[in-house]
């Protein structure tokens, strides 16, 4: 790479950075927005619209934090930053997190979870698997989603399950490595990308984790689970 | 926006500042529940920097809620925020449920430790840790924390065989790193360095990013002489966590001492930038590295660093005192030997205004400095004072005599100590068997007129405290007695809190009050 690319690219992450932080800002605003149309019901603006707004709000943030670390895995030898945490507590925050944008859509959603089960995990990347797989979820359910968490065979696995109509074949192959990711037919592959190489990075040296995407879901739906190794 | 966020969650009061600077200044005066700090903060201290003085300067307690909240998610700046240890780090971006879910375990898992607190704040460490024994009895949520609190305070008052046997019997459980990070500590404080190298290194290999054991894997190595390992130890540290000015500056100092001055003028270099703002900037950085610089051969950058110093300084004597010693050793290079006097001049006259107690490694800098420009008398004079007042404490002690090492009269140091210190253990034991043939007013009188040459001398003041105690079982102490009485305990409390002796004494004061 020249020195040239080096430091366009160098301005577009400082950009996204910059960009990022006004749609958390945005997205803080859209909620309490929603909040204010929740309570009174002679609301000047409807609810449905306010929902559109966020759920595409949110797309651009996940997005965006996604598109962040993968520039900083690729650029600055970005290395996990591995903390000791209570999984449940971890998604409980991640569903909380997503909370008004499934308020708004009337979808429900529950986990499953050991109080006591603690693991190893960068929160940054992790957050950033879960958050952008309910986004799209939201888009696709039929009312439900569920996040369950337990140990298999050593790794950490972690489930999130729907009761829509599930990934499309090309989606499948994409998330199971039977096909390269080809960027060029749309944005559709980033969140694999980014689930695929965040995972990935989760590494103890032996083991490192990966993710898999099916359609025989718990729920009847899709189904994205992540596997990460113990540290 | 983050204001915006608490309104819904019915916060009490809130106050607000935008610099690091406010933050503080509001911490001293007033108490908060909850510190909400981003970890950008603009020009001035951020974020881990607030916390670092917070906690520094008892400005938070154990109940205190501290967030660090931050859009960084650059691992060296979450490491080193996290090793400063907030309740939270929460990472942008975030919403209003998920700040109030946070704030809300942690004030769950906070909740219970109150009363502890109020123990600590006023430095009662053996009722703290009699509230840890009834509120572990319970099996609370925060058990650990709690065992890990009691052991600390076992810490604080001197009593490392109760603390080892805590960590001792959490380790037989699981290996928790904080108990092993302790139970490491207590084995280098007896001096078994090599069994506490093994801890350490053992917490290390199952948690590599747990840099504190490295600080200590490198003080080791620097023990023995290893100071090429200390200084490998401390790189790996400083490269996971960099933002951590006392492992810099140690590795700035180890490097100098190892004689590799380009890494100690580069560490350096760092060190000085980092402290800026915080609580850590305290003007020695600046001399130390400006000694680099002369070692190196180049006075006239030496000197350029002290002058902007001394600019940014003028207010602290202390940091003046460090400079005005760098530039009399630069001056001494320069062939400038009246400048190199009034520098010398200076950081004397500096000296005797500060406001005893004066902190004893600028009175130990200040007496090595003398000594090498031919001046042994007041050398001496500040190094007796120092010794008299510190005779309970062998890392002081160790100070004093290294000033005669350097300056190849070692014999002469140990003799002067050994005579100081047959003096003052002469005038105790004299104290001490005067009050038990019953003749307690000439046993006051003797440690009373003591105290006069040697105010903080710490053994003096427990036993002038015993004599009392021992008349107050017998009769009302006097007003003059009891205000002396007053004064000697809260000059411990204010010293030496945990003091082992100390503490006893309290205890047995404590319980004559009652009855």
């Amino acid at each position: 790479m020249s020195k040239k690319d080096n430091s366009f690219s160098e301005i577009l992450a400082s950009s996204i950075h910059d960009v990022k932080n006004s749609i958390g800002v945005l997205l803080n605003s859209l909620e309490m927005m929603m909040d204010a149309a929740g309570d009174n019901k002679t609301h000047s603006c409807p609810t449905e619209e306010l929902s559109q707004l966020e759920y595409q709000t949110k797309r651009i943030s996940n997005n965006l934090v996604q598109l962040l670390a993968i520039y900083r895995i690729d650029n600055e030898n970005y290395e996990p930053y591995l903390q000791q945490q209570s999984v449940s507590e971890f998604v409980d925050d991640c569903i909380t997190l997503n909370a008004p944008l499934l308020k708004g859509r009337s979808i429900t959603i529950d986990y499953e979870c050991d109080d006591s089960l603690d693991w190893s995990f960068d929160t940054n990347l992790v957050t950033g698997i879960v958050n952008n797989t309910i986004v799209n979820s939201s888009r696709y359910t039929n009312g439900k989603i569920l996040i369950s968490a337990s140990v298999e065979n050593g790794f950490l696995r972690i489930d999130i399950d729907d009761n829509g109509r599930g990934y499309p074949d090309m989606m499948l192959d994409y998330g199971n490595h039977k096909t390269e990711i080809d960027f060029t037919t749309g944005s559709t592959g980033l969140g694999i990308h980014f689930i695929d190489i965040s995972t990935k990075l989760h590494n103890n040296g032996k083991d490192s984790g990966y993710m898999k995407l099916a359609n025989d879901g718990r729920l009847g739906g899709g189904v994205l689970s992540i596997f990460l190794p113990p540290l | 926006m983050i204001k915006q966020m608490l309104e819904p969650l019915q916060v009490g009061e809130i106050d607000m500042v935008d610099n690091g600077k406010d933050a503080i200044a509001n911490l001293k005066l007033n108490t908060y529940d909850i510190i909400l700090c981003d970890y950008n903060l603009g020009e001035g201290k951020n974020g881990q920097q607030v916390l670092e003085e917070a906690q520094k300067s008892s400005l938070i307690d154990y109940t205190s809620i501290f967030v660090i909240i931050t859009a960084e998610s650059s691992k060296e700046i979450v490491m080193s925020a996290v090793e400063s240890e907030p309740d939270d780090y929460l990472a942008k971006p975030f919403n209003k449920d998920l700040l109030r879910k946070r704030l809300e375990r942690i004030a769950l898992r906070k909740r219970n430790l109150a009363p502890i607190a109020k123990w600590v704040k006023q430095l009662n460490y053996n009722n703290a840790i009699k509230t840890c024994d009834l509120l572990i009895a319970k099996a609370p949520k925060n058990l650990n924390q709690i065992i890990r609190i009691k052991a600390s305070l076992y810490e604080k008052i001197g009593d490392l065989k109760a603390a080892d046997k805590i960590y001792s019997e959490v380790l037989s459980q699981s290996a928790l790193p904080w108990a092993q990070f302790g139970h490491g500590i207590i084995l280098f404080k007896n001096k078994s360095y090599k069994e506490a190298q093994t801890v350490f290194l053992a917490l290390i290999k199952s948690h590599p990013t747990y840099t504190p054991a490295y600080d200590w894997i490198a003080k080791i190595e620097e023990q023995q002489g290893h100071l090429d390992k200390a200084t490998e130890w401390l790189t790996i540290a400083a490269s996971i966590a960099p933002n951590i000015v006392p492992r810099q500056r140690q590795l700035g100092l180890v490097s100098y001492k190892n004689g590799d001055l380009e890494t100690a003028s580069h560490v350096l270099t760092r060190v000085v930038k980092l402290a800026r703002d915080s609580i850590h900037e305290d003007g020695e950085n600046e001399a130390t590295l400006a000694n680099v610089y002369l070692d190196k051969g180049d006075s006239l950058q030496a000197l350029k660093l002290i002058n902007s110093a001394k600019k940014r300084f003028r207010s602290r004597p202390e940091s003046k005192i460090y400079l005005a010693l760098s530039e009399n050793k630069i001056q001494i290079a320069r062939g400038n030997k009246d400048l190199a006097e009034q520098a010398l001049k200076e950081a004397t006259k500096l000296y005797n205004n500060l406001s005893a107690p004066v902190p004893i490694d600028v009175g130990v800098s200040l007496s090595s400095a003398l000594m090498t420009n031919g001046d042994a008398e007041s050398s001496k004079t500040i190094l007796k004072n120092i010794a008299q007042d510190n005779l309970h404490d062998k890392n002081v002690l160790e100070k004093v005599q290294h000033v005669f090492n350097e300056h190849s009269i070692s014999d002469e140091g140990s003799s002067f100590i050994s005579s100081i210190s047959k003096t003052i253990v002469g005038l105790n034991n004299k104290g001490v068997s005067l009050a038990k043939s019953g003749k307690i007013d000439d046993s006051k009188k003797l440690f009373k007129t003591a105290l006069t040459e040697m105010p903080y001398n710490i053994t003096i003041h427990i036993n002038y405290i015993q004599v009392l105690l021992m008349e107050m079982k017998e009769q009302m102490l006097s007003t003059s007695d009891q205000m002396a009485l007053n004064s000697s305990i809260e000059l411990i409390r204010e010293r030496e809190p945990n003091n082992f002796a100390f503490n006893r004494l309290m205890d047995l004061y404590n319980k004559q009050r009652e009855k």
